[in-house]
């Protein structure tokens, strides 16, 4: 069986890399990954903009002129632009950033929502001129005698700041829930053509009929297929794996897992640690064994290639849905119960060591319970290939 | 020899196979016979042990088809519906050599046999080709090289000449009658009546899943009062109705 097994194998795999579309797809991570979080690091990092913010600039009259002047005096912060068609329109298109209004001494500051940069930007103006008025209103205490110092006994300045902006950045958040949807959504669809074409495809060809006139046990069959379509899984996986690595390096500020240092450079990388990539690795590997399994059962059911497609199409939904799910949950407080939950146990597992808030428990019950449901999707794939239902359309 | 009986096989309710009974003789080639859904697909598929009859027997060369299907696999040979279906990224020798190989032949075994057979059916300018466009005739040459690669006593054809052309049906014929000459058992499954015509020493004529006439092709004629294969088919089958 053992011979059969390895026989199979190799044909198996000589076909699947003799397919130029089963090389491309393989290697479609690796050419996307970094192109894509290059794109979104440069948007980000654009978010940062602190100098010659481009507004239109709007002054009713020569004193709101002078008012406008004092509050950005000796900074660099505005460019001011000219209108082109209509200032709200100039706003919508792009461009410009904002809109300074001043009239009558009342200031307005109009920006649009949908542009990250425009709110990073607005946010910085809005601090200008919140400070430019607390200085006015400190002046004008001092020039009445008052100590205002005294009346500043409480040092809180009604700040929050968001726990990442100490430890982590921006990219790092990001990191940590788009990263695992993509590796696993990955991990789902990496073998999806191969498991169509080697099972559904094969009967729909009539070939799966020749073989089972052959010597050959379908357990050896079954069992080589299988590793075939593991063997691609892994591949993909590594080679995601890889691509988020050529991401990091590429654009460390805007993924890096390292702490504060937004000018941080490739050398500053705390790159996840060696346990961390390890954990990775073993959740990724069992959610692997789970998707080739999911894949070979549909494979071995359906009667059409167009049927396991359809039914195939749905595992790389599925992972979509759940990695939605993740991002609405407190990552630090996963229940040990939702760790059963095949993908889900995946995603949330991966989001958890790329904010090192894992704890063995949850790896452990990810890998087991991922490992577990293959193996029921084994026996009923086993009882599927001695079953004569196999080749009845 | 395959020996068939009293076999029954039905899917669900319906009843596909109704107690048929059967000899197909070594070094004659046998017709089996029948309109579409008359079971014709389903008695080779229990022979070639894909399918598990409900009762009776079935021996393939002696060997109990039925409580050792791997026993009663090593002496046969199945091509089924027409089947051209190959591997299409490996080359003509690659697919033959595959089941060669998964049939429990050695490297030097297979690769002998697959010359001969390469001779035998006119391979020699396509064997080392990928299959990827090879014509229906070519491909039905694979498909029987592979086939019969490890040698079977027992072969078993369903449609054999379906969607060929001429010169391939000829090639096709002249091999089928090289496997008789060879004192092979054949068992031929065809809807087609110059094959029947041309091939068959034996037919078995089968007609919602019983068997309605089993004798010699001359001896079939004669009952039914004429010479001409295709009538006969006709007189029988509504005789049957």
């Amino acid at each position: 069986m053992f011979n059969d097994y390895i026989l199979i194998l190799k044909k198996e795999l000589t076909d699947i890399f003799r397919d130029r579309r089963s090389i491309v797809t393989l290697f479609i991570p690796v050419l996307l990954f970094p192109l894509m979080y290059f794109f979104m690091g440069t948007q980000l990092s654009g978010g940062n903009l602190t100098e010659n913010i481009p507004c239109i600039v709007d002054c009713r009259t020569d004193g709101d002129r002078e008012l406008y002047e004092a509050i950005f005096d000796g900074t660099n912060m505005i460019e001011e632009v000219d209108i082109q068609e209509d200032k709200y329109t100039d706003l919508k298109k792009g461009g410009v950033y904002g809109i300074i209004e001043i009239d009558n001494g009342k200031i307005t500051v109009v920006f649009n929502q949908n542009s990250t940069k425009t709110l990073t930007s607005m946010s910085l103006i809005n601090e200008r001129v919140v400070l430019f008025s607390n200085s006015l209103f400190q002046q004008s205490l001092v020039d009445q005698d008052v100590d205002f110092e005294a009346l500043d006994s409480l040092d809180y300045n009604g700040a929050m700041t968001d726990l990442s902006e100490i430890i982590s950045d921006t990219g790092n958040s990001m990191m940590a829930s788009i990263a695992p949807m993509m590796l696993v959504m990955v991990i789902m669809s990496g073998g999806v053509s191969v498991a169509v074409d080697l099972f559904a495809g094969e009967k729909e060809k009539g070939t799966f009929e020749s073989l089972l006139t052959t010597q050959v046990s379908r357990l050896a069959l079954l069992m080589a297929k299988f590793t075939a379509i593991l063997i691609i899984s892994l591949m993909s996986m590594v080679l995601s794996i890889a691509a988020y690595v050529i991401s990091f390096k590429l654009n460390p500020s805007a993924l890096g897992m390292y702490t504060g240092n937004l000018n941080a450079d490739a050398s500053d990388l705390q790159i996840i640690t060696l346990p961390q990539v390890l954990q990775v690795l073993l959740v990724c590997f069992a959610l692997s064994v789970f998707a080739v399994s999911v894949m070979t059962f549909i494979g071995i059911n359906a009667k059409t290639v167009k049927e396991a497609q359809s039914q195939s199409s749905m595992i790389t939904i599925i992972p979509t849905l759940l990695s939605g799910l993740t991002m609405f949950m407190d990552s630090a407080n996963i229940s040990d119960a939702s760790m059963l939950i095949p993908v889900f146990n995946t995603i949330a597992s991966i989001k958890m060591v790329f904010l090192g808030t894992v704890q063995p428990l949850h790896i452990v019950l990810s890998t087991v319970s991922c490992l577990a449901y293959s193996g029921v999707l084994w026996f009923l794939c086993v009882r599927m290939l001695n079953s004569e239902k196999l080749l009845r359309g | 020899m395959i020996s068939v009986s009293g076999v029954s096989k039905s899917f669900g309710k319906s009843k596909i196979i109704k107690d048929i009974s059967f000899v197909a003789e070594a070094g004659k080639i046998t017709g089996l016979i029948g309109a579409n859904g008359s079971g014709k697909t389903t008695t080779m598929r229990l022979i070639s042990t894909i399918l598990k009859p409900d009762c009776g027997s079935i021996l393939v060369d002696g060997a109990d088809a039925v409580n050792d299907p791997s026993g009663a696999r090593k002496n046969l040979g199945v091509l089924f519906g027409g089947d051209v279906s190959l591997y299409n990224r490996l080359s003509a020798w690659e697919n033959i050599m595959y089941f060669a190989k998964l049939q429990g032949m050695s490297d030097e075994e297979a690769e002998q046999r697959i010359k001969i057979l390469s001779n035998l059916l006119d391979m020699d300018k396509f064997l080392f080709k990928r299959v990827t466009g090879f014509s229906r005739g070519m491909r039905q040459k694979v498909s029987f090289a592979k086939s019969i690669v490890h040698n079977p006593s027992v072969i078993l054809l369903d449609e054999p000449s379906t969607g060929l052309d001429i010169y391939s049906i000829r090639d096709v014929q002249d091999f089928i009658l090289t496997c008789k000459e060879q004192e092979k058992t054949v068992l031929v499954s065809t809807h087609n009546m110059h094959e029947i015509e041309r091939l068959c020493d034996n037919l078995v004529i089968i007609a919602d899943g019983r068997i309605v006439r089993n004798g010699t092709k001359e001896e079939i004629l004669r009952n039914e009062g004429t010479d001409d294969v295709m009538e006969m088919f006709f007189k029988i089958a509504e005789g049957s109705d």
